[in-house]
């Protein structure tokens, strides 16, 4: 076992080395941070002269070495628009995006696990038909258009919660509730479908055969045995919840990871750019790691193999 | 004045908490309306260091109420005393300030010619990498000539320095070497830092130690609130008391909802197409620039998306507000007859193709404007493409790669509202001129060599009217500024970007 | 044994079917578009902004669907808004999904570094949030019809690799396929007519999953600013343009929503189906 999660280290500092190579590069392609920096009108030799304060001049594999051996000792170099280390200034962001994917994944699992669950026992059902129907409506509504009714609703019309902002757990309820919709479609359409998958499996009909009682079938066999693509899934999750939660930032000021990153590319700031995504992928590769773990815990299969 | 009278008494500390007091009482006494103001800001405050960013919408406002700058812009657009009390040119190349006596920062830091040339000095080191250093790149040298006066030496003449001063925020020599200033701050103005949560918001409070009138809001929050719709929701449902920058036809709306106002003013910043006049189809081609410009309905355009609250160019691009405004110009007329004429007497009747770039997120109702202009462009049988692109991807094109497409939807404003720093972009050696012309540069370099207001006055009559005939541009509109607010305030709503605390006043 | 005879009871599909009904009304919109006789859906009129829907019981009116913030009709955008929509993301699946299939066919088939490199690929996409590597490619690259179709192409590869491995590993063992290696048939003869095939099923099922979440990652672009050019109209970049008016004029953001939801659904609908339908015993992650 240590052997195995070893490999999977190596291989998401592998992940974790291609982000970063791909945001360098394509964060070069994205044009000359000096001409935003610098009031319009300034000359070029005053926009040369700010290139090279910010080491933009030197040539570009240079500048990627350099930003390799910094990045491996936590330094992503200053901010061009904060005007302090990138890499505090992402990780200041991160307790608020945390709180926001967290409550999104919380409420993903329990409610879209408790209607997958449901929709799979109750199979054939209009239970399973409307558990479908709204999880399908939740995948396919945009975020921003939900964002912004749930805003109307509930903090302009009936005053309950406020209209965006962070700090209390009012301001959280509406980004989570929105961040969540996807999420908690997803897992409840994923659980449902794995618990049919184990059901049809034949060592849960064995369980039958041998007389064991259904709850305990359910509970030991088919929860435990789809679990495991929900997890997978989860770990995926996370991800997205953590970096792609930008839109959903936007609508409701939050200030959070996704926000920033979208901004510093509007803005060329390109040590936070890097530096936030390092931070995502960095967080989706200990994730995915925990997940692996979780796997050998859930399925004995797994951890006599390894 | 009641507020200066209490000065001597706040020097000491121990006086603080009767004072405390004091002042809660003041304000038991005072009118019985809010204290606190809370404004919205449509894009983050990235630093506090007035030095470091030259975004007067968000960063340098917030800053301005914790900085204070030599001269004042009041919100009627005109000058007034700041931390200097009179200013005066001493020939063509140089300016004298003269000090407000006893102005401390608040950390007891002395606020005097010292102080100021050691700030000038700041901006120009380039170990600073000041983002402000272009505005102040023509100070050669700052003379202490005492405690209170200061004399700033200019390469060339400078006209619009004390406007310009108006945005150079000053910072204590002492209190910046050893502090971070892109994240705390301490200056000399009406408000200090409670908190800064870059992001979310930035908290400030009233000093009570300050020179200067005492401002109406004891505490005033600035919260980050991207989303048009959710700023005018935070409005609406009460979360804040003040914001800007959304869609004209949502001012109706707003006030319908009976719980708050919002209205507009005209802007200072101009918006005009931009014609590429260095490459083909726009190079050398004068009657194509004017038919484009007589088949554009600038009016149609205004009423029907701005509900006519945007103030149409008089053919120049200096509105009314700036020095230099000629007003013998007018608006050009629409004339989609005598345009589709000039395009065939140019030989290029419903032949001409041209792109127009579209920067995105920077500009009112840009796209919709571009499309409108299209369609009206298409009127006259010219097909426009439109190529809407961020506005980073084409500040770069313009400016650092020189490679303007065919024309550009583009708005320009300048911050000293001074013809001077407008028309230089249309000089010949300007990157962002896309047009030669010799005889306007000429007399655009004698009018920058002089700080002799009549003669600028009468430089900048025949540069505009050069720029007007010609019509290398087209001068659309500068587009207003729409803003909403609670109730309880007024604020006294201005056209360039600045958004203050010190600008509102409660009712 | 309650539970078995619930386990042999056949899957309800109406749902599929109302799906697969529902897609074949919107692509036969989309195609018979410029033939309904609906007004130019670029052309607008600035006295007749933000009109509200005039459908009623007594018939459609004259803008049945209200105009937009131009004078536009909405219903003839919508309609046209339907091709743009379904090109950008029918193009994308179609093109993430040939790159992932031939990467996931090789890596599967061959085993060895290239799976290695192909593992690692997928690695990096899955670490890489969607929504911001698509985003810094647009913004990098500009928001041209043909670089939001690679990007969203770029963002879907990974999926149709994943599943196209499994696949390979398992069909590569199977006895006919022995039987032909043996045989001495080239890897390219095998690849393509015996392998290929029976990776197609699952790859169709993930199409239509791609489908629904493209259409939905691009109108997420055009909120950030980056989405496709003026005048086409997509149904993502109409509700991003109309968001901000969504409290005085509902019609201009709600009305595409509407379609973009419905669309959505349907083509998961129909996505679901098929993987019952077809491969009833695939894993589902």
């Amino acid at each position: 076992m240590p052997r195995h999660l070893t490999s999977r280290l190596g291989e998401g500092l592998i992940a974790i080395w291609g982000v970063v190579t791909i945001v360098f590069v394509v964060s070069r392609m994205l044009g000359d941070p000096a001409v935003l920096l610098l009031p319009i009108g300034a000359t070029e030799e005053q926009m040369r002269e700010l290139r090279t304060q910010l080491g933009l001049d030197l040539p570009l594999l240079q500048q990627y070495l350099s930003f390799l051996l910094n990045a491996v000792k936590g330094d992503f170099g200053q901010s061009f628009q904060f005007g302090r280390p990138a890499l505090s200034v992402v990780l200041e962001r991160l307790p608020a995006t945390a709180m926001l994917a967290g409550s999104a994944l919380a409420i993903g699992i329990l409610i879209g696990g408790t209607a997958g669950a449901l929709a799979a026992i109750h199979r054939g059902s209009a239970i399973e038909a409307l558990v479908l129907l709204v999880a399908l409506l939740g995948q396919a509504t945009p975020s921003f258009w939900l964002g912004i009714m749930l805003i109307l609703l509930f903090a302009v019309q009936l005053g309950w919660l406020p209209t965006g902002g962070y700090g209390t757990w009012q301001n959280l309820v509406l980004p989570a509730v929105t961040l969540a919709c996807f999420t908690t479609a997803s897992i409840a359409r994923l659980l449902r479908s794995s618990m049919l998958d184990v059901m049809r499996d034949d060592y849960v009909r064995t369980a039958y055969a041998k007389g064991l009682p259904p709850s305990r079938v359910f509970t030991w066999h088919v929860g435990r045995n789809s679990l495991i693509p929900v997890v997978t899934m989860t770990g995926i999750l996370a991800g997205e919840l953590l970096g792609g939660a930008a839109v959903t930032e936007t609508v409701f000021s939050w200030p959070g990871v996704g926000r920033l990153i979208v901004q510093a590319i509007e803005t060329k700031d390109f040590p936070v750019v890097q530096a936030g995504v390092a931070v995502v992928a960095t967080i989706f590769v200990g994730v995915n790691l925990l997940v692996d773990l979780l796997y050998t815990l859930i399925d004995p299969r797994i951890r006599q193999a390894s | 004045m009641s507020s200066t009278s209490l000065l001597p008494f706040r020097a000491s500390l121990a006086m603080r908490t009767s004072l405390l007091a004091l002042s809660l009482g003041a304000a038991a006494a005072g009118p019985a309306a809010a204290r606190d103001l809370t404004i919205a800001l449509s894009s983050n405050v990235n630093t506090l260091d007035p030095f470091k960013s030259t975004t007067v919408g968000t960063d340098l406002s917030v800053a301005a109420h914790i900085y204070t700058p030599l001269v004042d812009r009041g919100p009627d657009m005109k000058l007034r005393p700041g931390l200097a009390t009179k200013w005066e040119a001493v020939g063509d190349t140089a300016w004298r300030f003269t000090l407000r006596e006893g102005v401390t920062f608040s950390n007891g830091e002395k606020l005097d010619a010292e102080a100021v040339k050691w700030n000038v000095e700041r901006v120009l080191d380039p170990k600073t990498a000041a983002r402000n250093k272009p505005w102040f790149a023509s100070i050669s040298e700052v003379k202490v000539v005492s405690p209170g006066v200061v004399e700033f030496v200019t390469k060339g003449a400078y006209p619009d320095l004390p406007e310009q001063m108006s945005m150079f925020l000053l910072m204590p020599p002492k209190w910046t070497a050893e502090n971070n200033p892109a994240v705390t701050a301490l200056g000399s103005g009406p408000y200090e830092l409670v908190r800064f949560a870059s992001g979310d918001r930035v908290v400030l409070k009233a000093r009570k130690d300050y020179w200067g009138e005492k401002p109406a809001f004891d505490n005033v929050t600035f919260r980050i609130i991207p989303e048009d719709s959710s700023r005018i929701a935070a409005l609406v449902a009460g979360d804040v008391d003040l914001v800007t920058g959304f869609p004209t036809s949502e001012i109706a709306r707003i006030k319908a909802s009976g719980k708050v106002d919002a209205s507009s003013v005209p802007g200072t910043r101009g918006m005009f197409i931009k014609l590429n006049a260095l490459r083909a189809p726009f190079k050398d081609t004068p009657k194509v620039w004017r038919a484009l410009n007589l088949a554009i309905d600038r009016k149609a355009i205004n009423d029907g998306l701005l509900d006519g609250l945007g103030e149409i160019s008089a053919c120049q691009p200096l509105s009314p507000t700036y020095f230099g405004f000629n007003p013998d110009l007018k608006p050009i007329a629409y004339d989609p007859a005598q345009a589709k004429k000039l395009l065939a007497e140019a030989g290029v009747a419903n032949s001409l193709t041209m792109e127009l770039e579209v920067p995105t997120g920077r500009y009112i109702q840009a796209s919709d404007i571009a499309q409108v202009v299209a369609s009206q462009l298409g009127e006259v049988g010219v097909t426009v493409k439109l190529r809407e692109m961020e506005f980073g991807a084409f500040m770069n094109k313009y400016i650092v790669g020189k490679n303007l497409g065919d024309s550009a939807y583009f708005g320009l404003g300048w911050p000293t509202l001074d013809a001077g720093g407008l028309l230089n972009f249309w000089e010949t050696e300007n990157p962002q001129s896309y047009w030669g012309n010799a005889n306007f540069t000429d007399a655009a370099k004698a009018a920058r060599s002089t700080n002799d207001p009549a003669k600028r006055m009468a430089l900048y009559k025949t540069l505009t009217k050069q720029l007007c005939e010609d019509s290398p541009s087209i001068f659309l509109f500068f587009t207003p500024i729409t803003y909403g607010q609670s109730k309880g305030i007024a604020w006294q709503a201005r056209g360039d970007d600045w958004v203050r605390a010190m600008d509102v006043k409660t009712r | 044994m309650r539970l078995l005879s619930f386990l042999r009871s056949q899957r309800s599909n109406w749902l599929g079917l109302f799906g697969a009904a529902l897609l074949v009304l919107l692509l036969t919109l989309a195609i018979a578009g410029p033939w309904l006789g609906l007004p130019d859906p670029t052309r607008g009129d600035l006295r007749a902004r933000m009109l509200a829907p005039t459908i009623s019981w007594a018939g459609l009116g004259s803008h049945p669907f209200g105009t937009d913030q131009l004078g536009r009709d909405i219903l003839s955008r919508i309609v046209a808004g339907s091709r743009v929509t379904l090109t950008i993301a029918g193009s994308a699946v179609v093109l993430g999904g040939i790159a992932g299939i031939f990467l996931g066919l090789v890596a599967g088939y061959f085993g060895g570094w290239s799976d290695r490199l192909l593992m690692r690929l997928v690695d990096i996409q899955l670490a890489f949030p969607l929504m911001l590597l698509a985003l810094l490619v647009v913004a990098a690259l500009g928001p041209s019809l043909h670089n939001l179709i690679a990007v969203l192409a770029l963002t879907s590869w990974v999926r149709y690799a994943r599943i196209v491995r499994g696949q390979v590993l398992t069909v590569r063992e199977r006895e006919f396929v022995q039987a032909v290696r043996a045989m001495g048939a080239s890897h390219l003869r095998i690849l393509g007519r015996h392998i290929l095939p029976n990776v197609l099923t699952p790859a169709l099922v993930v199409a239509t999953l791609e489908l629904a979440r493209t259409i939905v990652l691009e109108a997420g672009l055009s909120f950030l600013g980056l989405g496709i050019q003026p005048p086409s109209p997509s149904w993502g970049r109409m509700l991003a343009d109309g968001r901000t008016y969504i409290a005085s004029a509902w019609w201009i953001i709600t009305l595409p929503g509407l379609a973009l939801m419905l669309t959505v659904l349907s083509v998961n609908l129909l996505g679901d189906w098929l993987r019952d339908w077809l491969d009833p015993h695939s894993d589902r992650g």
